[in-house]
């Protein structure tokens, strides 16, 4: 898999999630077992199963991932009110023993992500466990919901394990708040209705991402490949467009597979992905994209710092300070927190000035937003900085000039992608989604959905046979 | 509602789901022998979706059981293929003659000739001994007085960029780069594609060729058009695919091919480019080890008279023999921007008959 979205930068063992060993043997069973075991057990099955597939995608940090998890719930247990003796006691020194836990237990999960992340970005050969960044961050969200006294501590083991192991999020997402998932643990109730419709967002989800993101995949990969001083300037044009279709593909495909899996499950439905490239403005594409990490940083950074209750110049300050860390969060080199940083800038300039001419005008904002983004996903996609300024000098050519350009590249790559980058931006226009949403019980979209299956089984069963995605040379 | 109405396509994808498994399985021991399941977790229907790939459906008459080396055999080609060709070339020369016989001999003494040859080039002494340990020519070496016209050895020269005028390239996904950013796309002629095999390149039913918005296949090209040098490069994507004899012997094949259709031609038989370090060290198949031996092996067709070795990894690679890491992205192709060093080295090592 040609997977260049948010787990590509983590040693995400590609062959297991995702695969049709996992499609056709693995999530079967898993779902025959859940359904018929007794409620009770329910959460243990989640749990084991989702640490065997953790541990066999990559089983150098399995006992990392059992190792969080049962520290976190003991931090949890830990920062749950305790009978007291008298009302003074409680202020006093619960207070005080509630929230020495809880710094700790929130440095405990911060330095560990921290120290990830910096570590490969340094030395890429150290990869980052598996998820750690969802997992962390879903630990965190557990922690200040019970230490803010919005979520009770959870007393089995099992269930907290389920809740943060469970295995359509562990890679990629979606982060799911603890309270969400509970209703679905606790009182899930696996009907076939509900494993139809999750089932078909599992079909949607593997073909936005084998069919749409891992085509367009090649195109990327055949850019680096002449390396971006020799590519003419229409083709880093494309280039830029095609990674922005299949950073969205590749990331919400994913999302709405873990989606549907819950969802067959009983887990609540999360959304994490809404039309984004629909947006009017930046701060709108970043509610729409990727919108659990979203309300993480809105609920657990940018309120507890003030949000914008404290005055202009503070409200720019948290917005910056939420954009730094979510670039951060997304890898350790420089260009993520530049990229972090140009959003946060860029949000600022709508909250403060540009927004009100963005509402009036209607075509104009989406020219912006299209235009403005994919620039943006270049600062994102490139790690390194002489190579991203190599790529911003041919999208922009009077900036310098190319070497060995072949200016022929453009119709080549053209030819070979137009029909996938097509279907892509097609697959983006909100009515389509509408379109299909009032008629997903249609005989005629099931049939399609159907095929559609088909074909992407059929491309990853070839992928599959050649070790070598790219092995034709 | 009725339970079956609430999952129409948990129906349909399970019923699906079971015929092409089904399909698959009957087919196993068949026309889908070939497609074993990586593990035994491979869902059984994948077979039925590779061999779809390849044109193999359950209907498709079962080839493997018309074939003399069996199922096992890594083969790419089948015995049908060569005789193929060994015929192709007995028609077109026109001598009835056992002409396979002559392109046998002229590898005998190509072989043999190769020995004396002082051509520089990077091999370990293991090849070396492997390589001499094949040959089982007959010994006979000509002397430099009564050397008939047909021995006479060139040495390498410099030339200039109008030598390409009448140059013929062939190769794979490299060569293919070369023609898109070496800057000879003016002058020279370029038959190429991406994952060309040895295997590939004469056979009738891969018409690779391109001209005028018609696909041709090798043999009526070269038939059509009389060049003045043809460059070959092909090797990497055999690496996966048959041993290294089976390789030399159908490169030599059609190398003899090529000289048969192209008389006056002078041939290259160019090395394989290495892959870069990483690669070379975690491949177990896409290495330099794999491309040094097949290397040794092309050598052997030089006679520095009409068909030449040139490697270009001289040019390409650093001092551990690796492709030099920062001049390619995915450690097997060169960035365009060098694609100018492989020209230069073509200029350096051109031959010029008197």
């Amino acid at each position: 898999m040609a997977g260049i979205g948010i787990e590509n930068l983590e040693s995400f063992n590609t062959l297991v999630f995702g695969s049709l060993e996992f499609l056709f043997w693995y999530l079967p069973v898993f779902l025959v077992l859940y359904a018929i075991v007794h409620e009770k057990y329910k959460s243990y099955v989640l749990f084991v199963c989702s640490i065997i597939l953790y541990g066999a995608g990559d089983v150098r940090y399995v006992l990392l991932l059992l190792g969080m998890t049962v520290v976190n719930y003991l931090f949890g247990r830990s920062m749950e009110e305790k009978p007291v003796i008298s009302e003074f006691m409680r202020n006093k020194w619960e207070n005080r023993r509630k929230k020495k836990w809880f710094i700790a237990a929130v440095c405990c999960n911060v330095i560990l992500l921290l120290f990830f992340k910096v570590v490969n970005a340094f030395d890429e050969s150290w990869l980052l466990p598996v998820g750690i960044s969802f997992y962390t961050f879903k630990s965190l969200s557990y922690l200040i919901d019970v230490y803010r006294l919005e979520a009770d501590a959870e007393h089995s083991f099992a269930r907290f394990g389920a809740y943060l192991c469970m295995f359509p999020q562990i890679v990629s997402g979606p982060i799911m708040r603890y309270n969400d998932a509970l209703k679905g643990l606790r009182f899930g109730m696996m009907s076939l209705g509900g494993v139809e419709e999750g089932l078909k967002k599992v079909v949607l989800g593997l073909c936005g991402k084998v069919l749409i993101a891992d085509r367009l995949g090649i195109l990327w990969n055949d850019i680096q490949m002449i390396g971006f001083e020799s590519i003419s300037t229409p083709l880093a044009w494309l280039g830029m467009i095609s990674y922005s279709l299949q950073l969205y593909f590749d990331f919400a495909g994913y999302s709405l597979i873990a989606i549907g899996i819950c969802e067959m499950i009983d887990l609540p439905v999360i959304q994490n992905f809404d039309q984004p490239y629909s947006s009017r403005s930046v701060s709108e594409f970043y509610r729409r994209w990727h919108m659990t990490l979203g309300s993480w940083f809105k609920d657990y950074v940018y309120i507890p710092l003030g949000g914008n209750r404290r005055g202009d110049g503070r409200t720019v300050l948290n917005l910056l300070i939420v954009w730094v860390l979510t670039g951060f969060w997304h890898g350790g080199s420089v260009n993520f927190v530049i990229w972090g940083l140009i959003l946060g800038l860029l949000i600022v300039l709508e909250k403060l000035w540009l927004g009100k001419y963005l509402a009036k005008f209607k075509i104009l904002s989406h020219i912006y937003v299209l235009l403005v983004i994919p620039l943006t996903w270049v600062v994102f996609a490139i790690t390194s900085l002489p190579d991203l300024g190599m790529y911003f000098s041919r999208l922009f050519p009077f900036f310098g000039t190319g070497t060995a350009v072949n200016d022929g590249d453009f119709a080549k790559e053209l030819g070979i992608f137009a029909p996938t980058l097509v279907l892509a931006v097609f697959c983006c226009i909100p009515a389509v989604g509408r379109w299909y949403e009032k008629h997903r019980r249609n005989a005629g979209v099931i049939i399609l959905l159907a095929v559609l299956f088909w074909i992407a089984v059929y491309q990853m069963a070839n992928a599959g046979n050649n070790p070598f995605m790219y092995a034709n040379f | 509602m009725k339970w079956w109405k609430q999952c129409p396509l948990l129906i349909i994808l399970a019923i699906s789901g079971i015929i092409f498994t089904i399909i698959s399985a009957v087919n196993l021991n068949g026309v889908y022998r070939e497609y074993e399941g990586k593990t035994f977790l491979t869902p059984v229907m994948t077979a039925f979706f590779q061999g779809v790939k390849e044109g193999n459906y359950p209907w498709s008459a079962d080839k493997a059981l018309t074939r003399e080396d069996g199922p096992g055999e890594e083969r790419p080609d089948d015995k049908t293929d060569q005789e193929e060709l060994a015929q192709d070339i007995v028609a077109e020369t026109g001598s009835e003659t056992a002409a396979l016989q002559d392109v046998e001999e002229e590898s005998a003494q190509n072989a043999d000739e190769n020995e004396i040859s002082e051509q520089e080039s990077v091999i370990d002494e293991e090849n070396q001994d492997r390589e001499s340990g094949d040959s089982s020519f007959e010994e006979t070496e000509p002397t430099e007085e009564n050397m008939p016209e047909e021995d006479v050895t060139y040495e390498f020269v410099r030339v200039e960029e109008d030598y390409f005028d009448d140059a013929l390239f062939i190769g794979d996904s490299r060569t293919q780069g070369l023609f898109e950013y070496g800057g000879m796309e003016e002058r020279a002629t370029f038959y190429c594609k991406t994952s060309l095999t040895i295997y590939d390149l004469f056979k009738k039913d891969k018409a690779f060729i391109k001209k005028d918005g018609e696909s041709m296949t090798l043999t009526q090209a070269l038939t059509e058009r009389q060049f003045g040098k043809i460059y070959l490069m092909v090797g990497i994507n055999e690496l996966g695919t048959g041993t290294p004899e089976y390789f030399f012997e159908e490169y030599a094949k059609a190398v003899y091919k090529i000289r048969e259709l192209q008389p006056d031609a002078i041939i290259f038989v160019e090395g394989i480019m290495r892959v870069a370090s990483q690669k070379n060290a975690s491949d177990p198949i896409f290495n330099n080890t794999g491309i040094n031996i097949r290397n040794v092996e092309i050598e052997t067709l030089a006679d520095n008279h009409s068909i030449f070795y040139i490697d270009v990894n001289e040019a390409v690679c650093d001092e551990n023999g690796n492709l030099h890491d920062d001049w390619t992205f995915d450690q097997i192709h060169l960035k365009a921007r060098y694609y100018e060093i492989w020209k230069e080295f073509l200029l350096d090592h051109g031959i010029v008959r008197k």
